[in-house]
């Protein structure tokens, strides 16, 4: 096996079935968008309850993010905010690894792989939690974290 | 029969001839260097979540499935083959699903979550220590909390819609 001779590699064409499934994708992300822009989910019917509230009466991490993309899409970032800090704060990372697959997906590179040192997500894990406890605090400071 | 594999800097699937693993292969797209791995030795990883060559065969199945497992207590001729290349990042990507669990965290309203919080924290610490093997293993942690939160949270949302259903035909 002789090391260091340079085999040259050809590219895997892409498949029909790999557009249709990055399309797919896609439509199903643009589809949900324009639901939550149609819809506010804030005193809806049809919006399913968060179970963890349902079940325990407390708020969770999560609460308030179906409302807060609504107000987002509405393009109130001060509402949404307010509704879900951790969720709009988030959000910059999502949409980057989101529209990265979406590019692998579709047979072109990646966008460039953001190394998130190991630190920092334990970082954010302390915030979620804190987060999580906080919300449920209804005295003063703390209130404005409750959706 | 060929070799698939993705280029360790662009992972573009790139395929080379039968008889070249182990050899470096040149990535036609971003010109990077990458290692051919050796069929049947080590399992791909780092695939978000499919198999490592769609529609392809993957290395190992199918042609020998006993040829793999590495000879305890004896040197192994070819250990892990892993792309050298000096780029400062780790020779394969692993997956930490750091996006998939904030968004079951934001998303799925139980604490499952953040478990795999937890464990996507653990891959990129391992990761940053040069643990492959154990950042692998927390890669496969991670992956199956997302799932457990993500089927956790839309069970109920699904029974919500089949009883927000049942209560509308019972109103007509």
């Amino acid at each position: 096996m002789s090391e260091g001779i340079v085999t040259k590699a050809t590219t895997i064409p892409r498949r029909g079935g790999q557009c249709f499934r990055t399309g797919a994708v896609a439509l199903l992300v643009l589809a949900g968008l324009t639901a939550f822009y149609a819809w506010d989910p804030a005193g809806s019917e049809v919006f399913p309850p968060c179970p963890f509230h349902a079940l325990t009466g407390l708020h969770c991490p999560g609460c308030g993010t179906l409302r807060a993309v609504h107000q987002l899409l509405h393009g109130n970032l001060g509402a949404a905010f307010l509704l879900n800090p951790l969720m709009v704060l988030c959000l910059p990372f999502v949409a980057y690894s989101l529209l990265s697959g979406l590019l692998e997906m579709a047979g072109g590179r990646r966008l460039p792989t953001v190394f998130v040192p190991a630190g920092w997500i334990w970082t954010l894990l302390g915030v979620v939690v804190l987060f999580w406890v906080l919300r449920n605090v209804p005295v003063y400071p703390f209130s404005w974290m409750a959706p | 029969m060929t070799i698939e594999f993705r280029c360790a800097q662009c992972n573009r699937l790139l395929r080379t001839g039968d008889d070249t693993g182990g050899k470096q292969a040149k990535c036609p797209e971003c010109g990077a260097v990458t290692t051919v791995p050796v069929p049947g030795a080590v399992p791909p990883v780092g695939e978000a979540g499919g198999p490592f060559a769609p529609g392809g065969a993957a290395p190992g199945d199918a042609e020998n499935p006993y040829e793999a497992p590495r000879q305890y207590g004896q040197t192994p001729q070819q250990p892990y083959q892993l792309p050298k290349i000096d780029t400062g990042f780790p020779p394969r990507h692993v997956p930490n699903y750091l996006v998939q669990a904030i968004l079951c965290t934001c998303f799925c309203c139980l604490p499952f979550g953040v478990v795999a919080i937890v464990f996507a924290a653990q891959v990129n610490g391992k990761l940053a220590a040069g643990d492959y093997a154990g950042a692998v293993s927390y890669s496969d942690s991670a992956r199956t909390w997302c799932w457990v939160s993500f089927w956790l949270g839309i069970i109920p949302i699904m029974l919500w819609f089949l009883m927000v259903c049942a209560g509308g035909l019972a109103g007509f």
